[in-house]
């Protein structure tokens, strides 16, 4: 029941969740509420404190991603064109991932200490627009992996 | 960070090339102990060159899309000591990745014999397969510099003093 494989698989499945449900609970629930309820100066540092524990979350959940999944396929122990796919979607999540908080991060992060301003809501968008990219591909990314282990195709069948 | 890359990559392109030719044979023609020495590290040396290329070419493509001087080079010089402490053991789960082969297609070997006799062809295969399997390696190292460079981010983003921006009033 407990082997090395299922806690590599665990871990893999529990990144992905965790990166996932922090962008998507960041941009759907905390965002819109933060907008209701508090003032500009309010939002902005809330916000800007958010982006730095989110990018924190979100970077360390890749990170785990891409160790876990190097692991995954050792255990699979084939290479097939789903897999390459994957990776290359992977080393694009990474790229995004890095843009949004290590370039429009760092950008809402040094022009909200001087207050709110009409540039930050123009990031602040962008922001958000990324997030919802990369949200978007980890789910094309999680399809394909049903795919390499539950499709028709499946690696697994392959080889036996 | 440029040389450091530049050295990956003629470290790389000699090893794999002398993997697949064969050379140790004519070094240990003209030094038999460094050429017995080269035929026994040369394919380490071709993991090792192909990851750290991987992994350079992750750090300076995290690199491009990071904006602010102090900490793109701060995260640079963290991910590069990190990617050096992991290199033995990215190098050798990479290596075993590298091995698989692909589940369909992907075999040249027929079609090399086939086109330039038995002789050259396998001679080329081999010279293929030890090209490829750098490649290989290098592509699985690339998200790992990436990540590196991602977590390298995340530390000296969370090291920074929080400055406050002014006094926050809620409604």
């Amino acid at each position: 029941m407990l082997s090395l494989r299922l806690v590599v698989l665990f871990l893999h499945v529990a990144a992905v969740i965790v990166a996932l449900g922090s962008s998507l609970f960041s941009t759907f629930a905390l965002a819109p509420v933060l907008a209701e309820e508090l003032d500009p100066p309010a939002r902005l540092r809330v916000a800007r404190r958010v982006i730095r524990r989110l990018g924190t979350i979100v970077l360390t959940s890749l990170a785990v991603l891409v160790l876990t999944g190097i692991l995954n396929v050792l255990f699979v122990g084939g290479v097939s064109i789903l897999l390459l796919i994957k990776l290359v979607l992977v080393v694009v999540v990474i790229g995004l991932a890095l843009y949004q908080y290590g370039n429009i991060g760092v950008q809402i992060w040094r022009l909200s200490a001087a207050g709110p301003s009409p540039e930050i809501a123009i990031l602040q968008a962008r922001f958000r627009r990324i997030g919802l990219t990369v949200g978007s591909i980890v789910l094309l990314i999680v399809y394909l992996s049903l795919g390499l282990t539950r499709g028709p195709e499946a690696i697994v069948a392959a080889i036996r | 960070m440029r040389w450091l890359t530049i050295l990956a990559i003629a470290l790389g392109a000699i090893t794999t090339l002398s993997y697949g030719t064969g050379a140790h044979i004519a070094v240990r023609f003209l030094n038999p102990v460094f050429g017995a020495w080269w035929n026994a590290n040369e394919f380490a040396m071709v993991e090792c060159s192909a990851v750290a290329f991987g992994m350079l070419l992750g750090i300076r493509l995290g690199a491009r899309l990071v904006d602010g001087l102090s900490l793109k080079s701060n995260s640079m010089i963290a991910a590069v000591i990190a990617g050096a402490l992991a290199l033995p053991i990215v190098a050798r789960l990479g290596a075993e990745v590298a091995r698989y082969r692909f589940t369909r297609g992907a075999s040249a070997n027929a079609w090399l014999i086939d086109r330039f006799g038995y002789d050259v062809g396998m001679f080329l295969d081999k010279l293929l397969n030890a090209g490829v399997y750098s490649m290989k390696i290098a592509a699985i190292a690339l998200p790992v510099g990436m990540i590196l460079f991602g977590l390298a981010i995340v530390i000296f983003m969370t090291a920074a003093p929080d400055t406050d921006p002014g006094p926050a009033i809620s409604k």
